[in-house]
């Protein structure tokens, strides 16, 4: 069976295109998979402003964030004699850090509170600056939506997050979240919902 | 079809379009739906869109990322220490219970040699 991709959510009647990854030269992870420290400064420089921005939208929290960016790296260091270029390797950093993410959330569960998605917030809100996407006729900003997207309930966010930020399929989403698809469908769909009454509150309210 | 009916099936349409004949039909006769479907297809493009934008990441983050093959490397020698560190252990233990298990039995037999006292 042909490995399952982030790429594959080009499915006939769905038109997005995932965003631009990072390209990564072969040569330079055959030199990671010889101890080549250079190399491997490399890499990391080339991609750690991606997995850190991945991590910090399904997390919410800056310190998560960073805690399993870095987390997501160790399993890089580790897993790379292993990895095969079956898939793009971009394809397969997002996935580690998605599962890293994933598993720092699990383990903090318990001691979140709703004050650390208003840093995550302002922490997007001041990246973004004052960018704006001008799309169907309706004008976003960047922070705006970043902001509603950190404001999220946890379960729909990630979802959200993986399945219209990063491309994933259902079936994906709900491998990674360890839910039916049926119940990752249900997300997807309430987080959308909830994510356009923020942003597009109805006229008088 | 009803405006209710549209909104719940309007964020999968805005990704993914039907084919049904009943949704367009209202889409094209309801601005009020129209609108609705232009906010959630300006949502999904906005979310799309995301995906290629980065965040600063905190400072600091970049070298301890860059240091992972040196603690990665320091943190096997740790446990290669251990491990020989409990070899050791492992091996003084059983040469100590093999001594005792000896001097014991040297014991016993200098007893059963002993002549019953009358």
């Amino acid at each position: 069976m042909a490995p399952v991709t982030w790429a594959a959510v080009k499915r006939p009647k769905d038109t997005r295109e995932p965003g631009p990854r990072p390209a990564v030269p072969d040569e330079l992870l055959e030199r990671c998979r010889r101890g080549d420290e250079a190399a491997w400064r490399e890499l990391v420089g080339a991609t750690h402003r991606e997995v850190y921005a991945l991590c910090l939208r399904i997390l919410g929290d800056p310190d998560d964030a960073a805690e399993a960016t870095q987390e997501t790296f160790v399993r890089v260091w580790r897993g790379l004699r292993g990895f095969r270029a079956e898939a793009a390797f971009s394809t397969w950093l997002y996935r580690v850090a998605s599962n890293a993410a994933l598993t720092v959330n699990r383990k903090r569960r318990r001691t979140r509170t709703r004050e650390t998605n208003d840093e995550a917030a302002l922490e997007l809100l001041v990246a973004a600056g004052s960018a704006t996407e001008e799309v169907a006729g309706a004008k976003l900003e960047v922070a705006e939506l970043e902001r509603a997207l950190a404001e999220l309930a946890e379960h729909y966010r990630q979802a959200v997050v993986l399945r219209d930020v990063y491309g994933l399929t259902i079936e994906e989403v709900a491998q990674q979240l360890k839910i039916s698809e049926t119940a990752a469908k249900v997300r997807v769909h309430r987080g959308r919902k909830q994510l356009k009454e923020r942003l597009f509150p109805p006229a008088g309210s | 079809m009803r405006c209710e009916e549209m909104a719940e099936l309007l964020p999968a349409y805005a990704v993914e379009p039907s084919g049904s004949l009943a949704v367009r039909r209202h889409l094209s006769r309801c601005p009020g739906c129209r609108a609705e479907l232009a906010r959630y297809r300006a949502l999904e493009r906005g979310l799309t869109a995301l995906g290629g934008r980065t965040v600063p990441p905190p400072p600091g983050l970049l070298a301890a990322l860059e240091d992972i093959p040196r603690a990665q490397s320091g943190a096997l020698r740790q446990v290669a220490l251990h491990l020989i560190r409990k070899r050791s252990a492992y091996a003084g233990g059983l040469a100590l219970a093999g001594l005792a298990a000896v001097t014991g039995a040297l014991v016993w037999r200098s007893r059963l040699r002993r002549p019953a006292v009358a």
